[in-house]
């Protein structure tokens, strides 16, 4: 059967364990910071429910080359809980953790020491190993957080008659993105000129094929298997990839983030509301921009449905993690005193004095956001 | 605020007093013009007036002339001391100063600046001195009224006015504290609320409250510390970025450079291909005129040979026409040969014998001569043909000689072709040998360097070791010490800190000065002063001076303890000092520290150690870091350095292969080469090796023809010789001839002439036998020179045949159609050159220095590179810049929300502020404020006679209203009483002063006020002075102190429980009309009670 699977690989890259989230706040950066760790138990499951034959884990795993004992000490309990004896697992050093004498990687570290057999870490430019299916991986780790050589040139090229399933994992930037010469460029046609049937690499955090236009032999991006910002680019997600006895390599994407990431504009109101009753916010990593302008019921009725959204101190918010810019919403001033009607005449004062600060740009802001404390306190005291 | 004691010294009838308030309801009396209003007088000059004032005059002593001044401590509304000072009369001095705790003071400010600040702390609406409206005398303001009015002068309480004030600081004060009075519920609820949140958000003076915990405090570090971190990681990116943006130049300069040295190599290329392509051309020409030549040659060749045919052909005919003429010659000898015997015959019979025998002689001897002609004849016309054949040989030999010297032309061309092939080869074989050597050599340097780096390397990491052996040794005395120090948690520290200093502002509460007068009647008096430990024998009569305790130990009977003070502050006093004895005490003495500061010093001292062995240790880390990292360095330069390195012996090996070649030019060849220089070396000597096989096949090939061709011309050259050695000269052997002809013509006339001397038939006979022998001769000469014609014509033929065969076997080692197709490819080879523009060697030389100036720019450019690869691997690179930018992200957010935070609470600030604004500025509620408090304590006093006390805005009594009847406000002080005037006069005052929580001075009021309502009054100050502090000057003690109260020994006694402290000012004033005697009072203590009282 020359179309018959003979190497089934899990590739996933960018888990970036440690990563501080600091435009968060600290309790909702916890909980992105914890995310990192927890997917890896669905990454595994995957490798499992797919039954591949290795896991390719293509760099940056660590978001620094030396981090705090915690991490390392749950990647490798997470590894050793499980007696994958034929199913090797290959960690590779990326840009955010490269292999340096101090770091996680190297030999000396009990993060070696902690790690089953059969986790194998990327730690020279010659790694070669052989997988079923008359196959060979070579992978070639980051050294330095920077560099300039294209680490796929360390890789040998298919010798003549080599007939074997040939697979390379680097680190580093395909030369079409941004700053890539000094992040380990990666030539775009690299598996084609080093002989490879798969080139699996890590770093930029979308899913995405290396050309776009799906050429053979793939490379591919996996990307983050947890997001990390809003401008991803199809993020969360591993990498299957299936090689027939013809060397053709095909790759399914497997989803297994639990956050998604997005950002929302609400113009109105009506906007938020709609916000509010959406029914898929838990799991939910929301950039909520505001950008308008409402009368103060309105305005009232926002701060509570933000407050709903948010959480407060005593009620978790709907949304599982909100970062919010509020600068847009606006307190419309104009027709204020119908909402204030019936406040004793020193008060109806305050707000037409108030109203006359509003009218200084440099003033606007809090004179408008006192008329609404004002609005809001009066009303609850006449409740 | 609140006073808390005054001194005055020379101050009007008062030569000096001094006087401690309590908090609450103070009672100072004494008779009638015993200078108590002076005391009134003295608060307002400390308080009020500067000492140049005009109003100061007033203060001079009456019977001295001595400097009046005034002291005065007082506690505002923070909780803060101050004690003013001031000098009036001639030396005009103010003094403020201030403290936490009222027993440490430091000065804050002099002269002018006393009067300002004082003003300001007041608020009682006096504007600073100096400016336009500064008043001028002594500063009046409806709260200076209210709170410190002079004797009663009640109409202008009652008809006082805010409005009248110059600065609004009495009337923010009084709307900031009547405010809550009056107010509408919903204004107070959001005043409530913004209170508040003000209060939550902003210090007293209106600033950012900046406390670790305030959400200003939390936002703002949450901003220093992201900012911090964002510079910090910028210093980074720059780093990086600075060697990122090199790396990319040098990466462009490095492919430009490249580019450049790939084009210049080309181009030298090009031109040495041009160069040799011209020379191959010229080469191609050369060979193509010479296959023309040879072509040419051939077909001469070929045309001689034809010509030989043709002639040898001729040659033949003749010599077959010769053969043919001889033999009919010699037929026709044979007939006449028959002829002349018949013809001698007949002579014979015709002759006699005598005459016939001389004929006879004489025609033998005539025969003879002709027969030695014809033999004559025929040796020269051998000669004349060996001649012509030795020409010939001549001319064949030259033609030879020619051949092979042009044979041996293209052999010298093609051993010097071979000889520059040889050259080529060996240049390419050592460039080959050079590359090895020098790259070997290359190796062996980046060895080396490696293997110096790596000494450096261990050397740092040996030098750190020692620094890590001196700092742990260091580190561990220093660590036993701090161990061994065993000083308590600085929560004891702080506690026993905070206990000393309770102690010893409770101790300094007790202060005011004593004396005991100890008078001793025989037995051993023993004294300590002021807590000191150690007791001393005093003399018999003395006095104690002291400020807070007295210990006498009288004999070995009693031992008496006298402590200054209040009761109270002596209970709270001993409390703390047992306390402090059981809870502290051991514990300093155990540790063997004198005090709770030199504790403190101590435990500071302690952390700092503890601090600096803290930064130490971090610096051993890192020094052991260090180390790791050195040493793992050193490992890699180590390794790489036996990765590269190569041994001297192959060094010279490599180096012997390269030859006696100049190095300058292999370098130059080796540098044109560029990356791929070993398989173009080696490209390039397999091809002069092939280039240098041909040259020696064509040499192989041109030796044999120029052997050929030196084999022939040596042959001609030997037939020549040959021929030309027994020839002649031809001219010489024509003469002969001819001269040989001449000679046979007269030879045979006279044989004929002979033949006619005898008669007739001897005649006809003779003329028969010499016609006969005529023909004979002529058939013999026919016949000779038929032969001769014959031998001619065969000599010629076998030499034509001779040289036909010499020249066809010449043809015969010529290919025409190989010359031709060798003609053919030549005309293409040379046409394959096509017209291009001819290379000089110059060119060529340029191109070369060219290629050379850019390879050593590109290695220039890449050792560039390399170096930056080097800084490149040491800095962050993307992630920094990933950092960066999500820093600034969080920054920016952090930024926001502050701003949030800060509008929020600015708007809530501004909220509050706008409306007390608002209100101030409608005014309204200060009377409302006032009026209610106000008509509720004079309806008591009334009985409920007046219903309403209005007063306006600016507090000014507006009317009231009596039994449902309304009195105007010019009509309330003709309606009331002048007791009852006074009455409501000391109530709007007494409830201001409650609402300010300040002290007030009520100087002889309610002297028209009946006994019940004096009672009503007391309990009333008593009430008030809960809140505020109330100073009764009183010349009728009775209306506020009970008969007992009155009795007491000491001049200050807190009575009823506590709630009232009575002054006698008898016994604490000295005025300047008393003895002498009593006016020596040491500083610091008040006189003896024998002496008190003496002014009176």
């Amino acid at each position: 059967m020359e179309d018959e699977i003979v190497l089934k690989l899990l590739h996933t890259a960018d888990w970036h364990l440690g990563r501080r989230f600091r435009n968060f706040g600290e309790e909702q950066g916890k909980k992105l910071r914890f995310a990192r760790l927890a997917v890896l138990e669905r990454i595994l499951m995957q490798a499992e429910r797919n039954a591949v034959d290795a896991v390719l884990c293509a760099g940056d795993l660590f978001d620094e080359p030396t981090p705090a004992a915690d991490w390392w000490e749950q990647v490798a309990a997470l590894f050793a809980k499980r007696g994958w004896k034929n199913r090797p697992v290959f960690l590779l050093p990326g840009n955010h953790d490269p292999f340096l004498p101090e770091s996680v990687w190297a030999a000396p570290h009990p993060f070696r020491a902690a790690l089953p057999a059969w986790v194998h870490v990327v730690d020279r430019p010659d790694f070669e190993f052989a997988l079923p299916g008359n196959a060979v991986l070579y992978a070639v780790p980051c050294q330095s957080k920077a560099g300039q050589r294209d680490p796929t040139a360390s890789i040998p090229k298919r010798a003549p008659g080599d007939e074997r399933i040939r697979i390379g994992m680097v680190h580093g930037s395909t030369f079409d993105l941004a700053d890539c010469q000094t992040n380990f460029p990666i030539d775009k046609n690299a598996a084609i000129e080093r002989g490879l049937d798969y080139l699996a690499i890590g770093d930029t955090h979308g899913f995405r094929f290396v050309p776009p236009d799906r050429l053979v032999p793939p490379t591919i991006y996996p990307g983050a298997p947890e997001p990390t910002a809003f401008d991803e680019k199809d993020p969360g997600k591993v990498a299957i990839v299936f090689v027939n006895r013809q060397r053709r390599a095909m790759v399914r994407a497997e989803p297994v983030a639990y956050w998604h990431w997005e950002e929302v504009k609400v113009l109105n109101i009506g906007g938020l509301r709609q916000l509010a009753k959406r029914g898929d916010l838990a799991n939910r990593v929301i950039r909520l921009q505001l950008s308008m302008r409402v009368p103060a019921p309105e305005f009232e009725e926002a701060e509570r449905i933000l407050d709903e959204l948010k959480g407060t101190d005593a009620r978790p918010g709907r949304i599982g993690v909100l970062e919010l810019d509020r600068q847009g919403l606006e307190l419309e001033i104009a027709g204020i005193e119908q909402h204030c009607m019936g406040l004793p005449d020193v008060l109806q004062s305050v707000i037409g004095r108030l109203r006359d600060a509003a009218n200084d740009p440099a003033q606007r802001l809090v004179a408008e956001r006192a008329l609404f404390h004002l609005y809001r306190t009066a009303r609850q005291g006449m409740r | 605020m609140r006073f808390v004691k005054l001194a005055v010294e020379s101050f009007k009838a008062i030569r000096k007093a001094e006087l401690e308030f309590s908090p609450g309801l103070n009672v100072l009396y004494g008779p009638n013009d015993f200078g108590k209003s002076t005391i009134a007088t003295a608060i307002q000059a400390a308080l009020l007036v500067p000492p140049g004032s005009s109003e100061a005059v007033a203060y001079q002593p009456w019977y001295a002339d001595a400097v009046p001044r005034v002291a005065l401590t007082f506690v505002d509304d923070t909780g803060r001391y101050w004690k003013v000072t001031k000098e009036f009369g001639s030396e005009k001095s103010a003094e403020l100063r201030q403290s936490k705790d009222g027993v440490t003071f430091t000065l804050d400010g002099k002269q002018r600046e006393v009067e300002e600040k004082l003003r300001k702390l007041l608020g009682w609406g006096i504007p600073a001195p100096g400016g336009k409206s500064a008043p001028r005398g002594l500063p009046s303001s409806f709260l200076a009224n209210v709170l410190l009015a002079p004797q009663t002068d009640v109409d202008s309480i009652l008809t006082a006015s805010l409005a009248e004030d110059v600065a609004d600081t009495g009337r923010l004060r009084l709307n900031k504290a009547l405010a809550t009075l009056a107010q509408d519920p919903m204004l107070k609820k959001v005043l409530d609320v913004a209170q508040a949140e003000v209060t939550r958000h902003f210090t007293p003076t209106g600033q950012r409250t900046r406390k670790a915990t305030s959400p200003f405090a939390l936002a703002s570090d949450a901003v220093k510390k992201l900012q911090r971190d964002l510079d910090e990681l910028r210093g980074k990116l720059d780093e990086s970025q600075g060697v990122e943006a090199a790396v990319i130049a040098s990466q462009e300069r490095c492919a430009a450079a490249s580019a450049e040295a790939a084009e210049a190599a080309a181009h030298f290329e090009s031109a040495k291909a041009a160069f040799a392509r011209d020379g191959a051309r010229r080469e191609a020409q050369a060979r193509l005129e010479a296959s023309l030549v040879g072509l040419a040659g051939i077909d001469a060749q070929s045309s001689r040979v034809r010509k030989l045919e043709a002639d040898w052909k001729v040659l033949e005919e003749k010599a077959r026409g010769a053969k043919r003429n001889h033999e009919a010659a010699a037929a026709q000898l044979a007939t006449a040969g028959k002829a002349l015997q018949q013809a001698e015959e007949s002579l014979r019979t015709a002759k006699s014998a005598d005459a016939a025998r001389e004929r006879e002689l004489r025609r033998v001897q005539l025969e003879k001569t002709l027969s030695e002609i014809g033999a004559k004849r025929q040796n020269l016309s051998a000669a004349i043909a060996a001649a012509k054949a030795a020409s010939q040989a001549e001319q064949e030999k030259n033609a030879a000689i020619e051949a092979a010297r042009s044979t041996r032309a293209l052999l010298e061309k093609a051993e010097r072709e071979l000889n520059n092939a040889e050259v080529e080869a060996g240049l390419a074989k050592a460039i080959l040998a050079y590359g090895r050597w020098r790259v070997a050599g290359i190796r062996a340097r980046d060895a080396e360097k490696a293997t110096e780096r790596a000494a450096a390397l261990r050397a740092d990491a040996a030098t750190n070791e020692e620094k890590v052996t001196a700092l742990e040794a260091d580190l561990k005395v220093r660590e036993a010490r701090i161990e061994k120090a065993k000083l308590p948690s600085d929560e004891t520290v702080r506690a026993l800190a905070a206990a000393e200093r309770e102690l010893k502002i409770a101790e300094a509460a007790l202060g005011g000065g004593f004396s005991v007068a100890v008078r001793s009647r025989g037995q051993a008096v023993r004294a300590s002063v002021d807590g000191k430990k150690e007791l001393a024998e005093v003399e018999a009569e003395t006095i104690l001076e002291a400020q807070r305790s007295v210990k006498l130990a009288i004999g070995k009977t009693v031992d008496v303890e006298i402590t200054a003070g209040a009761p109270e502050k002596r209970r709270a006093f001993e409390t703390l000092k047992k306390k402090w004895a059981v809870d502290h005490e051991p514990l300093l003495t155990r540790l063997g520290f004198g005090n709770g500061d030199e504790l403190a010093a101590a435990a500071r001292e302690h952390a700092e150690r503890r601090r600096a062995l803290g930064v130490d240790r971090q610096q051993l880390d890192t020094l052991q870091k260090e180390i790791t990292t050195l040493l793992g360095s050193a490992d890699r330069e180590e390794e790489q350095a036996k990765t590269l390195a190569v041994d001297a012996e192959e060094l010279n090996r490599l180096k012997a292969l390269i030859g006696d070649a100049d190095e300058k030019i292999l370098s130059r060849q080796f540098d044109v080469l560029g990356k791929n220089w070993e398989a173009q070396a080696e490209t390039l000597l397999t091809s002069r090796t092939r280039t240098l096989d041909n040259e020696r096949q064509k040499v192989t090939q041109a030796s044999k023809a120029a052997g050929l061709a030196d084999f022939k011309s040596a042959e001609c050259t030997k037939r020549a010789a040959e021929a030309a050695l027994g020839a002649a000269d031809a001219k010489e052997l024509d003469k002969e001839l001819s001269a040989l002809t001449a000679a046979e013509r007269e030879a045979k006339s006279a044989l004929s002439a002979l033949s006619s001397a005898a008669g007739d038939a001897v005649q006809k006979a003779e003329a028969a036998v010499a016609e006969a022998n005529d023909l004979i001769a002529e058939m013999e000469n026919a016949a000779g020179a038929a032969r001769t014609a014959l031998d001619a014509a065969e000599v010629a033929a076998r030499e034509a045949e001779l040289e036909l065969a010499s020249v066809r076997g010449v043809l015969q080692t010529m290919d025409r159609g190989a010359a031709q197709s060798v003609l053919d490819a030549r005309k293409r080879e040379l046409a394959a050159f096509g017209d291009s523009r001819p290379t000089s060697e110059s060119d060529v030389k340029a191109a070369d220095q060219a290629a050379a100036t850019k390879s050593a720019k590109l290695e220039e450019a890449r050792q560039e590179l390399h170096k930056l690869e080097g800084a490149l691997s040491q800095v962050a690179g993307a992630a920094v810049r990933e950092e960066v930018m999500r820093l600034e992200e969080a920054l920016a957010i952090a930024k926001q929300q502050e701003r949030e935070i800060e509008i929020d609470a600015d708007a809530w600030k501004l909220l509050h502020d706008t409306v007390r604004e608002v209100e101030n500025e409608e005014g309204a509620h200060l009377g409302r404020a006032l009026a209610a408090p106000l008509t509720r304590r004079f309806a008591e006093i009334t009985r409920g006679r007046y219903e309403t006390i209005k007063l306006d805005g600016e507090l000014r009594t507006e009317g009231l209203a009596v039994a449902g009847v309304h009195v105007a406000e010019d009509e309330v002080i003709g309606a009331l009483s002048v007791g009852t005037r006074d009455q409501l006069a000391t109530l709007i005052r007494l409830t201001i002063a409650e609402q300010l929580k300040s002290a007030i001075v009520l100087d002889d009021q309610l002297v028209h006020t009946d006994r019940s309502r004096l009672e009503w009054f007391r309990r009333a100050f008593i009430k008030v002075s809960i809140d505020a502090q109330v100073i009764v000057l009183t010349c009728r003690p009775g209306d506020y102190l009970l008969e007992s109260e009155l009795q007491g020994d000491a001049p200050i006694r807190d009575v009823s429980g506590g709630t009232i402290r009575a002054l006698d000012a008898e016994r604490l004033f000295t005025r300047w009309d008393a003895p002498v005697a009593v006016s020596e009072v040491r500083t610091g203590s008040v006189p003896p009670p024998v002496s008190a009282g003496a002014g009176r």
